[in-house]
């Protein structure tokens, strides 16, 4: 392989999907004047202050497939780690993790039946009518 | 068959069980069964005195293994009557005063959440005295195979019968919050001395912590006064009045272990967890009438995240001004008290997201043994190791 097509390969790799893939989090259309940062995110996706910026309740829910990649993404920690972390305020009767869904379709299905709903998914997987509030950019694989 | 196997019997279903850790929801998710629990089994090293994990047991390991320090199982249902409004059982059953598993009713309360900044709960109550405090026994939920015992060790009250009230408002790029709680405790402690119980019930409970949390932090600040008041049995009460003929100083002394007294508890908590490393350093005082028994403790501990595996290391202390043994007439020389320290080395590795797997070994220096220790030898060195393996799950 020459330098040329080394560089070329380098460069294909940082373009690609898997190293620089992006979360989106979608939220009801009736918020289309709220983004999220990260800080918000955590409190709401962590059970920390789960409002919304302009008052009303925060209803966040998992999508199972993409969930491993988001909470690596958000606080840089696994599953066993989330769930750890979610035994402690659940045995402790203070707040119940997010609503656990399983595909996109039950995920874009409750956003929009739920003001306050937010859930996360691929950027790819966005759909028009629904507003982004907060993108989540993965790091490269290790 | 006993209670004791019946109840590890119990434990090792959710073994059987494959992967994800999840609650299971009915009704349209208005109903909610979880549990946690933990397999656990424990070695000391020191033939001269009982390890137990806190006050509240009746006894424990000297030179031998033992499944009661750690092992224990709990169960919660939670019902959602509506946005706001929801109400949440849950019951424990571990090694108690009495040397049995008898299921104890922990929290049963109905709470009001109008929205995100406000939440009030009535009812049967985690005693949220520090940070842990309340979710002692879910051993999936933290690092260690126990809370380090120097430090959670003499904090028998788990619950109280009454109320507590959050408030949080976002305040810079972080969070502050406070809550406010009252009520009555109900919980029985073991004496020490030869299965005689004491009964806390009627200990009146008031305090609250204030809380910073930003980024990888979490800061807290908590105040607790107690009313605290022991109902002896009969054959306690005896043993006092034999012991004014021969021994008037002892006898002094265990009508003060049940005298009615206002204690306060102040506590100062700092956690990080950035993701990778996390820390948690926690330092608190008892304050009751005279010196000897305030108690100052403090542990810091240190994990390092290499998935699936964290190791960590504690450090944990404990620190009284103690009473001589001379000056209860007991000819002996030294202090009851609780001054000891621990350096505890261990691993968590996660199995699944439900089940986890640890292995811990302390290393125990004890100057005054008192409370935390069961059938004391009067020659033992205060030294001993204590080797822990435990299974923790959630479902």
């Amino acid at each position: 392989m020459n330098s040329q097509s080394i560089v070329l390969t380098l460069l294909l790799a940082l373009c690609s999907p898997f190293a620089w893939a992006e979360l989106a989090v979608v939220a009801h259309p009736d918020k289309k004047m709220i983004s999220l940062d990260r800080a918000q995110l955590v409190n709401i996706y962590m059970g920390r202050y789960r409002q919304w910026p302009d008052g009303g309740a925060a209803l966040p829910a998992d999508l199972k497939d993409v969930k491993e990649r988001f909470y690596r993404a958000l606080v840089d920690k696994d599953l066993a780690e989330i769930n750890s972390y979610w035994a402690r305020l659940v045995f402790s009767g203070q707040v119940s993790p997010p609503v656990q869904l399983k595909s996109v379709t039950q995920v874009l299905e409750y956003v929009r039946r739920n003001q306050g709903a937010l859930a996360f998914i691929d950027e790819a997987d966005v759909p028009d009518d629904l507003k982004v509030v907060a993108r989540l950019t993965e790091a490269a694989p290790q | 068959m006993s209670l004791s196997r019946l109840f590890v019997c119990l434990a090792a279903i959710p073994l059987f069980a494959t992967g994800e850790a999840v609650a299971s929801d009915y009704l349209d998710g208005r109903l909610s069964v979880r549990g946690f629990g933990t397999l656990g089994v424990t070695y000391n090293t020191t033939a001269d005195a009982q390890f137990i994990r806190d006050i509240n047991q009746l006894d424990g390991p000297a030179d031998s293994w033992s499944h009661d320090v750690d092992s224990r199982l709990g169960l919660q249902l939670g019902w959602r009557f509506s946005s706001t409004l929801d109400a949440v059982v849950q019951g424990v059953s571990r090694y108690d005063a009495h040397g049995r598993y008898d299921p104890q009713l922990t929290w049963a309360f109905v709470r009001y959440a109008p929205d995100a900044s406000k939440q009030f709960r009535f009812g049967r109550l985690a005693l949220d005295m520090y940070m842990l405090a309340d979710s002692r026994d879910v051993g999936y939920s933290y690092l260690w195979v126990r809370p380090p015992v120097d430090y959670y060790g003499i904090r028998h009250l788990t619950h109280i019968d009454g109320g507590d009230i959050t408030l949080k408002r976002p305040v810079g790029s972080g969070l502050l919050w406070g809550k406010l709680y009252a009520g009555i405790a109900d919980e029985e402690i073991s004496s020490g001395i030869d299965g005689v119980v004491f009964d806390a019930e009627g200990t009146r409970v008031y305090g609250g912590h204030l809380n910073y949390q930003w980024g990888a932090w979490h800061a807290q600040l908590g105040a607790t006064e107690l009313q605290y008041q022991l109902d002896a049995s009969s054959e306690y009460m005896q043993a006092i009045r034999f012991a004014e003929f021969f021994d008037p100083a002892l006898a002094n002394l265990l009508k003060d272990i049940i005298e009615p007294v206002h204690m306060q508890i102040t506590s100062l908590g700092l956690a990080y967890d950035s993701g990778r490393l996390y820390v948690q350093a926690m330092a608190s005082h008892l304050n009751r009438p005279g010196t000897e028994f305030d108690i100052d403790s403090a542990f810091v501990t240190l994990g390092y995240r290499m998935e699936p595996v964290t190791p960590y290391v504690s450090l944990s202390g404990s620190r009284t001004e103690g009473v001589q043994y001379r000056d209860i007439g007991i000819d002996v020389d030294g202090s009851a008290g609780l001054t000891q320290q621990t350096l505890s080395f261990g691993a968590r590795y996660d199995l699944s997201s439900s089940l986890a797997l640890k292995t811990q070994l302390d290393f125990i220096n004890v100057d005054q043994a008192g409370i935390l220790w069961r059938s004391v030898a009067p020659d033992w060195d205060g030294r001993t190791e204590v080797l822990s393996i435990n299974l923790d799950f959630v479902f």
